[in-house]
């Protein structure tokens, strides 16, 4: 798929990934707000409201009533968090007209957008502009029980604390669920706040995947019409969504517990960037602990039966590379010890086999090459890569991931600095 | 003899191929213009076919022994991976097992057919020695806490405990930590001969493929292998006879909670699937009310399709798991008396086929849609036809059939010392 990318002005950007291969199509609406304790938890608040109703579908049933009756055409709203910025997403996934049965005139598109048009520009408020407060005491409610929750999933749990520690004191730390506190605090003029920045001022991505008929492109066209009406003539705030990052003086080791069976270990490290091209940072990480033919895998796991998951993924945003695994804490030493002996061992050329890095380059082709083919895969790919200022284009990844040599894997091994130890352990026998 | 069928579905204008090879096997191709292909390879043989009769003779086998043996079919007698073949080629390769079934999959943009020889010839050599099984029980071990650990785990399988007592369907598809301890070589040579035959074994292939290529591959790796009797046992269940609630602890922040209700092994999956969406679906009263009086969130439903075992499934969040079960029980004995609502059997007939061409999107869901076909004896090609022809008669005798109190059961996951307080 080839992106057209259109530059509408008002700091609001137009692309479509053109395909008829599929049956659905996609519509995502991104906007870029600041990253803070506050816009958190009022992002996450308005993210719920507007699915609670609008001016014309005044309760969650309506709008469901609604999307169930343009064949289950479904529109979730989302408040992401970037390294240093958070992303209010409104995506659409819906059937593509072509396969609408005869007999059934709905224009799928079109229904669609009026929906998402009805919660930007008349939610569910009173004369007064004041937000239903039940409705806003109810979803408070469920967000700070989502908050609560996150100590229910032990992976997700340590990866949050591992996070936090590695990350103290920048944006990075922050929870994306938010904090008691700002939650609470939350008011219907906050939500306000925010809906108005967000519209008048944040700098809005418009994405159509699919069947891009002369109709679609019309509806998009007006869409977008729309969403430049309601700037106001206001000047785009510049948001950044990577921060700068410094390298760690000190290695961090954390060592925390739990009520489980199972303890999870993660292990951060810094990757400086200056020595090798990014493609050698991926290849690196395949061979490194990308892949179930990886260093990690076949020795951790598969040699020395350590555990059932030992894995590696690298940020190329935050030049940050994860190692998880879930083990019996007596036996973390041992998989520390392996982890640094692989990484010391790729530090060199020689120790890397021409099959070892061919079968690495063919896997990362092939998972670039997958994401070609799939619409929401591409879709998110390529929103998330834009928006963390990375290159979109897959087929440079290809041919840049094809040119890597064992040098420079090696190279990028040996600019591998740890900067964290985190254990979560459980209730085993230490 | 080799029987080639072309299958298809005018609804939305989609057809494959379907072979009965020689050996036995069940052959689909389905040709689509994707970059990405892929590839399933599967048997009929899971968690719940714990006891088995070859040739008359009966064995019984530790619980777990059919996710082992996936674990183990990666493992060559030259001590090669299977990992490592399909990465020469690019692939990315993995597998899986459930109740019901073993797949064996991988997805690549190049190599199609040397990978699917790769494919092929793993799942038709086992290797399983003393020292590579006692190996495997150190990951698998870890793997098995990993899953204790996570609440939604323990929610599920106690309820399918309420519901089905000590059937092989209530254990955990891995086994526990004690009944994987159990498992020799020879015990997994008896699993793999026993269903591991190519009459119960389907071939699901998606992408840019020719079908000639794919079927000199079967043919050279297949080749004619020999079939014998193979009898499962499935002990029987009574319907109408749930244990009602079940209750655990964890180290979590609000309770959960899960309602199962039993479903006749005879009734249609399509009308199932539509009776579940026209009445518990997000679009519907029973759902936005309990959110709107602030009793669920992260509200789930489906159907577990199993070879011996159908449950509807309710999964939540709720601070009142118990008053939400007496708002179901209250909720299907009205639909039982007064039928579905006409716009809502509308609404979850169009539900449904939006999601039968959902999966069309990708080679990866026509492969795998086409395998569930196989083991529930279906072909997914028709599936669009055959939600189409449900009627609001169906739903509705089917709501009259199964919605009884007395196959119904709850599961909760309470934190520590809640369960006190849910008594109020």
């Amino acid at each position: 798929m080839k992106v057209e990318k259109m530059n509408c002005g008002d700091g609001i950007e137009f692309s479509v990934l053109r395909t008829d291969k599929f049956k659905n199509d996609i519509l995502v609406v991104n906007f870029l707000m600041p990253k803070t304790e506050k816009n958190i938890a009022v992002g996450n608040l308005l993210s719920k409201m507007f699915l609670r109703g609008t001016e014309k579908h005044s309760t969650n049933l309506g709008i469901n009533r609604v999307l169930a009756g343009l064949y289950d055409a479904s529109v979730s709203v989302a408040h992401i968090a970037l390294p240093d910025a958070m992303c209010f997403r409104l995506s659409c996934n819906f059937v593509d007209d072509r396969f609408i049965p005869d007999g059934d005139r709905t224009s799928v598109l079109s229904g669609v957008i009026s929906m998402i048009k009805e919660m930007l520009e008349f939610p569910l408020t009173d004369e007064n502009g004041n937000w239903k407060e039940e409705y806003i005491q109810s979803e408070k409610s469920n967000l700070l029980d989502e908050l609560r929750a996150q100590k229910n999933n032990k992976d997700s749990f340590a990866l949050r604390r591992f996070s936090e520690i590695w990350h103290e004191g920048m944006s990075m730390a922050l929870n994306s669920g938010g904090t008691e506190d700002s939650i609470t605090e939350v008011t219907s003029a906050d939500l306000n706040g925010y809906l108005g920045e967000m519209k008048k001022t944040a700098p809005a991505d418009v994405v159509f995947a699919g069947n891009y008929t002369a109709f679609k492109e019309e509806k998009c066209l007006e869409f977008i019409k729309f969403l430049s009406g309601l700037r106001s003539g206001c000047k785009t705030n510049y948001i950044n969504a990577v921060p700068e990052i410094a390298a760690a003086e000190k290695l961090k080791e954390v060592r925390e517990k739990t009520d489980a069976k199972q303890s999870r270990m993660l292990l951060g490290y810094r990757i400086d960037k200056s020595g090798a091209s990014r493609y050698a940072r991926s290849v690196f990480c395949e061979i490194f602990g990308g892949s179930p033919t990886s260093r990690l895998f076949t020795n951790v796991r598969e040699r020395l039966s350590l555990c059932y998951y030992c894995s590696a993924t690298y940020s190329e945003s935050t030049g940050e590379l994860t190692v998880r695994s879930g083990l019996d804490a007596e036996n973390r030493d041992l998989a520390a010890d392996e982890i640094a002996r692989q990484l010391k061992l790729l530090a060199d050329a020689e120790n890397i086999s021409s099959g070892e890095l061919e079968a690495a380059k063919k896997g990362l082709v092939n998972m670039y090459k997958s994401i070609n083919d799939n619409v929401y895969a591409y879709s998110s790919w390529y929103l998330s890569s834009k928006l963390c200022g990375l290159d979109t284009d897959i087929d440079n990844y290809v041919s840049g991931v094809c040119e890597v040599t064992a040098e420079q894997v090696a190279v990028v091994a040996s600019a591998v600095k740890q900067e964290i130890s985190y254990i979560l352990v459980g209730n085993v026998k230490e | 003899m080799r029987q080639k069928q072309i299958i298809s579905s005018p609804l939305i204008g989609e057809e494959m191929i379907k072979i009965t090879h020689e050996s036995g096997l069940t052959v689909y191709i389905s040709k689509k213009d994707f970059g990405m292909s892929y590839a399933v390879f599967g048997t009929r043989y899971g968690s719940i076919e714990n006891t088995f009769t070859v040739d008359g003779e009966r064995t019984e086998v530790p619980h777990g022994i059919a996710h082992f043996l996936e674990h183990k079919m990666f493992e060559s007698e030259d001590g090669s991976d299977g990992f490592e073949k399909f990465g020469k080629y690019g692939a990315d390769a993995n597998a899986y097992t459930s109740f019901d079934r073993t797949a064996y999959i991988f997805s690549c943009t190049e190599n199609f057919y040397e990978s699917l020889e790769v494919l092929l010839r793993m799942v038709t050599t086992p290797h399983f020695t003393e020292k590579n099984v006692e190996k495997e029980k150190g990951i698998i071990r870890q793997e098995i806490k990993m899953c204790e650990d996570r609440t939604s785990y323990r929610r599920y399988y106690n309820l399918l405990k309420a519901l089905y007592g000590n059937l092989p369907i209530a254990i955990p598809v891995a086994g526990t930590v004690e009944s994987i301890g159990k498992i020799t070589p020879e015990l997994l040579y008896k699993c793999y001969n026993a269903f591991y035959r190519m009459s119960n074994m389907a071939l699901c292939v998606c992408g840019n493929l020719d079908e000639d290529s794919v079927m000199e591959i079967v043919d050279r790796v297949i080749g004619n292998r020999s079939v014998g009797t193979v009898l499962p046992e499935y002990p029987a269940d009574d319907l109408e006879a749930a244990s009602g609630f079940i209750s655990d602890e964890m180290d979590i922040s609000k309770p959960i909670g899960a309602i199962g209700l039993k479903i006749p092994l005879n009734v249609k999956n399509e009308v199932l699937d539509i009776l579940c969406n026209a009445v518990f679906g997000e679009s519907e009263e029973f759902y936005s009310s309990l959110y709107e009086k602030r009793m669920v969130n992260h509200y789930d439903i489906g159907c577990d399709c199993v070879r011996n075992a159908k449950t509807m499934i309710i999964e939540f969040d709720s601070d009142s798991p118990k008053k939400v079960y007496e708002g179901f029980l209250k909720h299907i004995e009205k639909i039982r008396i007064d039928g579905v609502d006409v716009e809502a059997f509308e609404r979850a007939k169009k539900t449904e086929y939006a999601e039968t061409l959902r999966k069309y999107d990708s080679s990866i869901s026509v492969a795998e849609a086409v395998f569930d076909g196989f083991i529930d004896g279906n072909d997914f090609i028709g599936l669009a036809e055959r939600y189409s022809a449900v009627t609001a008669d169906d739903v509705n005798q089917l709501a009259k059939q199964i919605f009884k109190k007395e196959s119904t059961a709850l599961s909760v996951v309470c934190p520590k010392g809640y369960i006190e307080a849910e008594k109020d």
